[in-house]
């Protein structure tokens, strides 16, 4: 079966290009990787404050989870990696300090020091790649084992607890299919010269989709938009396996409404520590958490007639709406153009239900200027 | 529309059979010099299905609308590669794409499809993506004959006085 013999196929296949087309790619995960290693070299080298502690970068967030999205209106990506320092939290003085003491030996050293961003961030130093990246290092302390740590946060000078490791095994598991199952599901036939997007699981794309409408929706009012925590961590909760993006969003769509309270808001905890609220800023602003709300029963509603409305331009632009997004169409002129090498090949046809098919049977598709029957006069 | 002048024109009777035998789904009706066939194109799983008329008369070229949905426009760019009254333009005539020795069925029909694809295509990207060599704009004005301007008709009749 060819891609445009299946609505869903056909709309999964436009899901997926419009995330991949938002998130970091392979080579700039892959630079990404060598410059924050680097950034961890300097750090614990020679010459650095930070060198008894061990430092040791790991990425963390969207990048961990496979997750990344290009910011609204912006070039360049925000990643964020923890640099986990092995001292005990409560020798250090101030929190604030770790913050300092990485800015004190990245900023003398000849590479970074015109790099790190001036600006102080309450929890994370950041260092500009311009045209490409932010790498966004917070340091912490470990707090035992089982990869718990203390944050320190620069603004109300305290300790936070966090557990970004437990976080994204918690999400790993929740993500509950493998790439086997959903590529094993597809069974859609390539189209000629036509590549298709390269696939991510299905929570995966939830995740950048949902994230990439709050960009949209929430463009204007950047204060009151849901955090990505808030957005990933609902997602995980909602979906329960399904092996489409279509079906997951739906499901977590519908299951998200379901939750609202009548009255009061949604709190959304962290799964991995129930002490930390991760919505907290809707308990400050109802505002913000109606407006979550209203709009996202409405994003239900446009996601839902998506299976409704006819006609693939119909379906591309309100895809293309949904997330600001021009990659809908160029499926459809890349699939459009696989079919013109079809038709000068011979092998589409047309069914007798008048659908568009390769198959053994049905009317030949030759293109006008074929003679009938015989070769090609142009 | 245009007439052809040649030597092969498969008859009406064998265009109206064809059609049934090919498409079953479309009703065809042979009326006095004319077959007329309407019926069911739906190109891909996402398309509406689209009602297609096709009106033959023999040794013309056949003319193919689309009774519904309605085609159209998308914001400040008409519908292309139709003629007057939204007809579909499938083939370059000045070529012979077409003959009246072709029948409509395993050529018109397809074709028809194939300009539905297209058309979708081409409402969400603005572009006419269909492969191929394709009539220009020209033939969408009306064909004037050339009338002699006032002035070399006076010289001729002052010629032959």
């Amino acid at each position: 079966m060819l891609i445009f013999e299946s609505r869903p196929a056909f709309i999964d296949e436009i899901l997926h290009k419009t995330a991949a087309d938002l998130q970091i790619t392979e080579t700039q995960h892959k630079k990404a990787e060598g410059r924050y290693h680097s950034i961890g070299d300097v750090l614990g080298g020679n010459g650095s404050i930070l060198a008894a502690f061990n430092p040791l970068i790991s990425p963390q967030g969207s990048l961990l989870l496979g997750t990344t999205l290009r910011p609204d209106g912006r070039r360049e990506y925000d990643l964020d990696l923890l640099c986990c320092l092995a001292i005990d939290f409560r020798k250090i003085q101030r929190p604030s300090m770790l913050l300092e003491w990485t800015e004190s030996v990245l900023g003398s050293h000849g590479t970074y020091e015109t790099m790190v961003e001036r600006k102080r961030f309450s929890r994370c130093v950041r260092v500009r790649y311009h045209d490409e990246f932010h790498l966004d290092i917070v340091p912490c302390c470990p707090d035992g084992g089982n990869g718990a740590i203390w944050l320190p946060d620069r603004d109300s000078e305290e300790w936070r607890p966090g557990n970004p490791k437990s976080f994204a095994e918690w999400f790993q598991i929740r993500a509950r299919v493998t790439m086997l199952e959903v590529m094993a599901k597809a069974a859609i036939e390539p189209l000629p010269g036509y590549e298709p997007a390269d696939r991510k699981l299905p929570l995966q794309r939830v995740v950048q989709l949902l994230k990439r409408w709050r960009d949209v929706i929430f463009r204007d009012e950047p204060d009151a938009a849901p955090s990505s925590i808030v957005i990933t961590t609902l997602a995980a909760l909602h979906y329960s396996g399904q092996s489409s993006v279509y079906d997951a969003m739906s499901q977590v769509l519908a299951s998200i409404i379901a939750a609202l309270p009548k009255s009061g808001r949604l709190q959304v905890l962290n799964p991995v520590d129930a002490r930390e609220d991760l919505s907290e800023s809707w308990g400050t602003s109802q505002a913000a958490y109606r407006k979550f709300a209203t709009r996202v029963i409405k994003l239900d509603e446009q996601w839902r007639a998506l299976c409704e409305i006819n006609g693939q331009d119909q379906i591309s632009e309100r895809i293309a709406q949904l997330f600001d997004s021009a990659s809908p169409a160029l499926v459809l002129k890349a699939q459009a153009a696989a079919v013109n090498r079809m038709k000068q090949s011979s092998t589409l046809r047309v069914r007798p239900s008048g659908r568009l098919a390769v198959a053994t049977t049905g009317t030949i598709l030759d293109p006008p200027g074929r003679h009938f029957g015989g070769k090609v006069h142009r | 529309m245009g007439k052809y002048i040649g030597n092969r024109i498969l008859p009406l009777g064998t265009q109206f059979i064809v059609m049934r035998q090919v498409w079953p789904s479309f009703v065809s009706q042979w009326r006095h010099s004319a077959v007329i066939s309407t019926g069911p194109l739906q190109p891909t799983d996402m398309s509406p299905v689209y009602q297609v008329q096709i009106m033959y008369r023999l040794g013309e070229r056949p003319e193919v609308v689309v009774v519904s949905p309605q085609l159209r426009d998308r914001p400040g760019q008409p519908i292309p590669h139709v003629y007057p009254g939204k007809r579909l333009c499938l083939y370059l005539p000045r070529a012979n794409e077409w003959t009246p020795a072709m029948p409509i069925a395993k050529t018109i029909v397809p074709w028809a499809c194939d300009w539905l694809y297209f058309y979708e295509i081409w409402h969400a990207t603005g572009e006419w993506l269909a492969d191929g060599v394709h009539p220009r704009e020209k033939h969408k004005k009306k064909r004037r004959r050339h009338r002699p301007t006032r002035a070399v008709t006076e010289t001729r009749r002052e010629s032959h006085s």
